[in-house]
């Protein structure tokens, strides 16, 4: 039952996010012909509503996800999908996996267009994206710290991460606000409980940081550029308590929070669907 | 054996107690009708049915197991609110319920959509209140399920149309199966009903053959309805 969940998830979804898409792309493609062309003002037009397009594309995509979990499940539309004859937590696990879906293709979407804003702007220096790409790679001295493609999955890794975690805090919170004890404050009640929940994960990310005994250290040469990083046994509390001269480390426990918590949210989550669903 | 059992069922939202240690067991092959008042838990017992609600107190055994996702399958339920997505058109919500549930049958659907002269490609968000109630008791009725609960579903439409649906129902209503019809309609409904139970001030006021409630009090049951619910307005 969880593939049909997913398949129908998809053909409700598609009719709304993509659209989001296709229209950044089609003014990346404007934006990107204005170069060809050589119309230099509609370039810096087309490039600036480009980049608030693709930045309101991913925050289009997560109102749309966000408000289609509570429409389909705390909504009229509730009581056709609490009593198909499936697992609670199918319910909650196809809207997490059509949701990251939907949204990591928005940041890809954003990607792109920053690619193609990018490309643009060389275009008209007379250089090319591949070059730009080998400048910063030498320039910046990164490939002699970490290996460029491991760099790149560690990024999407903890894009991921991120998504889920986002998703995770919503998602929670519209399951608890809509349970009875908070019918009488309607919509108030998921919003309400958002807003304290993101506050408390904030208060507990602020722990994670500094007492989490994971981080990475960075190495500093003589100038002051950096010339490595490692992974260690400590977080920030050493380097709060006696800051050093040179380098210093950046604690991973807000890392492990966001894992630890997305997966203790959608557990919450699933309980509260499974044991404590009330619908208006 | 019943194919519904309630034993001391509680059910408040806030202070206010909406059912009040109920306990009922109702067979299969009967159509019981559900009256009450506005508020008297009428909606509430059957979305608990429904597995809509589960912060309950007390038991309830439905085919001998607790709300979940084997009752979900033998209950086909018609709440009063429309539940289905603006954009479905009723192919969309055919190739829906074909998919979650064995019981659905889609040729019935699409003849019962013939008989209302509904569009099958028509989105819902165009359709009329009473032709998105009529698609919902579509979708209802057109499963064979063990148990149905119906919610109001002559609520918003005229007095032809009541008689339609009451055909419907009648028509694809399975002999075996048991049907828990919550209405305020009485008068129109009350000659399908086999037995009626009266809910009221949080309680089970009466849970009678509809023969029996005519020869005990003289009246119909509508008209008995209305002598236990009666209030004074002064005007």
């Amino acid at each position: 039952m969880l593939g049909q969940l997913i398949k129908h998830e998809f053909r409700a979804t598609r009719r709304a996010v993509p659209f989001v898409y296709l229209i950044t792309l089609a003014m990346a493609g404007v934006n990107y012909l204005t170069v060809r062309l050589g119309i230099q003002w509609l370039f810096t037009l087309t490039m600036v509503f480009l980049i608030l397009l693709a930045v309101s594309e991913v925050i289009v995509t997560y109102v749309l996800v966000i408000s289609r979990f509570y429409k389909n499940l705390y909504s009229n539309e509730g009581y056709l999908m609490h009593t198909l004859p499936v697992r609670p937590k199918d319910l909650l696990v196809s809207k997490v996996i059509v949701s990251v879906t939907w949204m990591v293709a928005s940041y890809l979407v954003l990607l792109g267009v920053f690619l193609v804003v990018i490309a643009a702007a060389a275009a008209q220096n007379h250089q090319t994206l591949s070059g730009l790409y080998d400048t910063f790679i030498q320039g910046s001295g990164i490939s002699q710290i970490i290996s460029v493609p491991l760099a790149v999955l560690l990024i999407a890794l903890y894009g991921l991460v991120s998504i889920c975690y986002v998703l995770a805090q919503v998602f929670f919170s519209i399951a608890l606000g809509s349970t009875a004890r908070f019918h009488k404050q309607g919509i108030a009640g998921p919003i309400v409980t958002f807003l304290v929940v993101y506050f408390a994960m904030q208060l507990l990310a602020l722990a994670f940081i500094v007492l989490v005994p994971l981080g990475v250290e960075f190495v500093q040469g003589t100038s002051g550029q950096l010339t490595g990083l490692h992974l260690v046994g400590e977080g920030m509390l050493r380097m709060l308590l006696q800051p050093p001269k040179t380098g210093g480390v950046i604690g991973l426990g807000s890392v492990v929070l966001m894992v630890l918590g997305s997966i203790g949210l959608f557990f919450a989550t699933g309980r509260i669907m499974a044991k404590q669903t009330s619908l208006r | 054996m019943a194919l519904i059992e309630l034993s001391h069922l509680n059910k408040g939202f806030g202070q206010q107690l909406v059912l009040n240690d109920l306990s009922l067991s109702l067979e299969a092959g009967k159509i019981i009708g559900l009256l009450g008042p506005n508020g008297c838990g009428k909606s509430t017992l059957l979305k608990i049915l429904a597995g809509l609600i589960s912060d309950y107190q007390g038991e309830i055994r439905i085919d001998g197991q607790k709300p979940g996702l084997y009752t979900k399958g033998l209950i086909s339920f018609l709440p009063e609110k429309t539940y289905l997505s603006p954009w479905m058109r009723p192919m969309d919500a055919f190739d829906f319920f074909g998919d979650f549930y064995i019981d659905f049958d889609r040729r019935k659907a699409e003849e019962m959509l013939r008989q209302f002269q509904l569009d099958l490609k028509q989105p819902i968000k165009n359709m009329s209140k009473g032709m998105q109630e009529k698609m919902q008791l579509i979708l209802v009725m057109a499963r064979r399920a063990r148990i149905y609960l119906l919610d109001e579903p002559m609520g918003g439409v005229d007095p032809a149309t009541r008689s339609a649906i009451l055909d419907v129902v009648l028509k694809n209503y399975q002999e075996d199966a048991l049907m828990l019809l919550a209405t305020h309609l009485i008068q129109d409904v009350e000659r399908i009903f086999d037995s009626a139970i009266l809910l009221g001030f949080s309680q089970l006021v009466m849970f009678d053959e509809v023969d029996n409630i005519r020869q005990k009090y003289g009246k119909s049951v509508d008209e008995v309805f209305r002598e236990v619910f009666k209030c004074s307005v002064s005007l």
